[in-house]
């Protein structure tokens, strides 16, 4: 092809070249966020980081077992015991206490749920079953409990009731923020004309060994107390 | 010359000069006339949405709710949250409208990050949820992307309030205590968007 050829060819073909070049550009304008034919902007705010708290907690310190005098002049048995320890008919009661604490950072209010129960021991039928013992659970502090057990079998069972107001409640005042139960345990001397002592002695026969009635546990969580029903 | 040629050439200059004095002459035209000319200038308008900072962020407020009631709402001062926890903060969103036809839809996206650890943070970014409550005091339903068309007469003060709503389930008795001291980052991206006027 002659040079004089080329020129003509690239002649013809210039017009389609300049169309090709302008549908190119115009691509690339509208394609352009900058030049879209509408208008649109964007931003994003800084994020924000929110912490939970930090919780509940429920601390159950070790149960402390004590005696505690009867006071029951009226009531005397036949049979005086010389045993200085354990459950004596008219005499010497046993009081189980079980602290139960909150944590003083915990993250809300919280109510104290559980129960206590017994589970039965050797002499569980000659002084329960037999209906001589007294078990009788209080509360003070932030908790409550149901003074009467629930008896199921050789269970007895005495259960925590949240209530407004008796709530664990975090910061420095231990106080407010502890619950203490306690199990008080009693034979009275005589019961419904029986003298117990007697009958009880009678059932150890000779053995002066100490007879476990029964073991108590205490099972206790604290929930969340909504904010609407803090006291 | 031969006369034949002169003539022509005398008429044809004749014409024309009464052509020229027809048309180019001012104070020859038959009828009066008169021209001026004036410019308008018109100008574009704008869209746009301000930097969003902290200073953004206006009242935040807090309340409890478990299955049956709720607190009463009271500031929200930035504290730890417990399962229940319902925070309505207000971001005023600046938005620049100008133009008579301009109308824009004003998109927002809540958005949430989701840690991979540790597992209180895990556990916590699971449960917390963050939406959209309203957008210029119109109810704005939905924890993905609520949007709202605005015009410049709908802007006021040159902000667009947007409530989020971020809420911690109340939920069942221990299901959030793998959430106990964790923490969680949320945000919201913002778009706006012309629309047509019409």
């Amino acid at each position: 092809m002659s040079a004089a050829s080329s020129r003509r060819t690239a002649f013809r073909l210039a017009p389609f070249a300049a169309s090709a070049a302008a549908v190119l550009a115009g691509i690339v304008l509208l394609g352009s966020p900058g030049t879209l034919a509408f208008w649109s902007d964007q931003t994003a705010s800084p994020n924000q980081t929110i912490d939970s708290a930090a919780g509940l907690s429920l601390l159950a310190a070790e149960p402390v077992v004590t005696s505690y005098a009867m006071n029951n002049a009226n009531l005397v048995s036949s049979t005086v015991s010389s045993s200085t320890t354990g459950l004596i008919p008219g005499k010497l009661g046993q009081r189980i206490t079980y602290t139960l604490t909150g944590g003083p950072t915990d993250g809300a209010q919280g109510y104290v749920n559980g129960q206590v129960t017994s589970s039965a021991k050797d002499a569980w039928g000659a002084v329960y079953t037999a209906g001589y013992l007294d078990a009788i659970a209080t509360a003070t502090g932030m908790c409550v409990i149901n003074p009467t057990p629930t008896v199921s079998g050789d269970v007895l069972t005495w259960t925590l009731l949240p209530t407004q107001g008796k709530t664990m409640k975090p910061g420095p005042t231990v106080s407010e923020r502890t619950c203490t139960i306690t199990i008080d345990l009693s034979l009275p001397a005589v019961k419904n004309g029986v003298d117990v002592a007697r009958v009880l002695a009678s059932s150890r026969g000779t053995s002066t060994a100490l007879k476990p009635v029964a073991n108590f546990e205490v099972r206790a969580f604290t929930t969340q107390v909504p904010r609407s029903e803090e006291r | 010359m031969k006369k034949p040629i002169r003539t022509l050439l005398v008429s044809s200059l004749a014409a024309l000069l009464g052509a020229v004095l027809l048309l180019g002459g001012a104070g020859s035209l038959a009828f009066w006339s008169d021209t001026t000319s004036t410019t308008q200038d018109i100008q574009t308008g704008s869209l746009d949405l301000g930097t969003i900072g902290t200073e953004s962020f206006a009242a935040a407020t807090i309340i409890q709710c478990n299955e049956t009631t709720c607190s009463q709402p009271v500031n929200y001062t930035g504290g730890a949250i417990v399962p229940g926890d319902v925070i309505n903060v207000t971001v005023n969103v600046p938005v620049k409208l100008v133009g008579q036809n301009l109308k824009a839809e004003l998109a927002v996206t809540p958005t949430k990050v989701m840690p991979t650890e540790p597992a209180a943070d895990v556990a916590l970014s699971k449960v917390v949820s963050i939406g959209v409550s309203s957008i210029n005091g119109k109810p704005a339903a939905g924890s993905t992307t609520a949007k709202l068309a605005l015009t410049p007469s709908t802007v006021t003060n040159g902000t667009v309030p947007v409530v989020l709503v971020v809420k911690f389930p109340w939920g069942k008795v221990g299901d959030s205590n793998a959430a106990m001291g964790g923490k969680v980052t949320l945000g919201a991206t913002y778009s706006l968007t012309q629309i047509a006027a019409g």
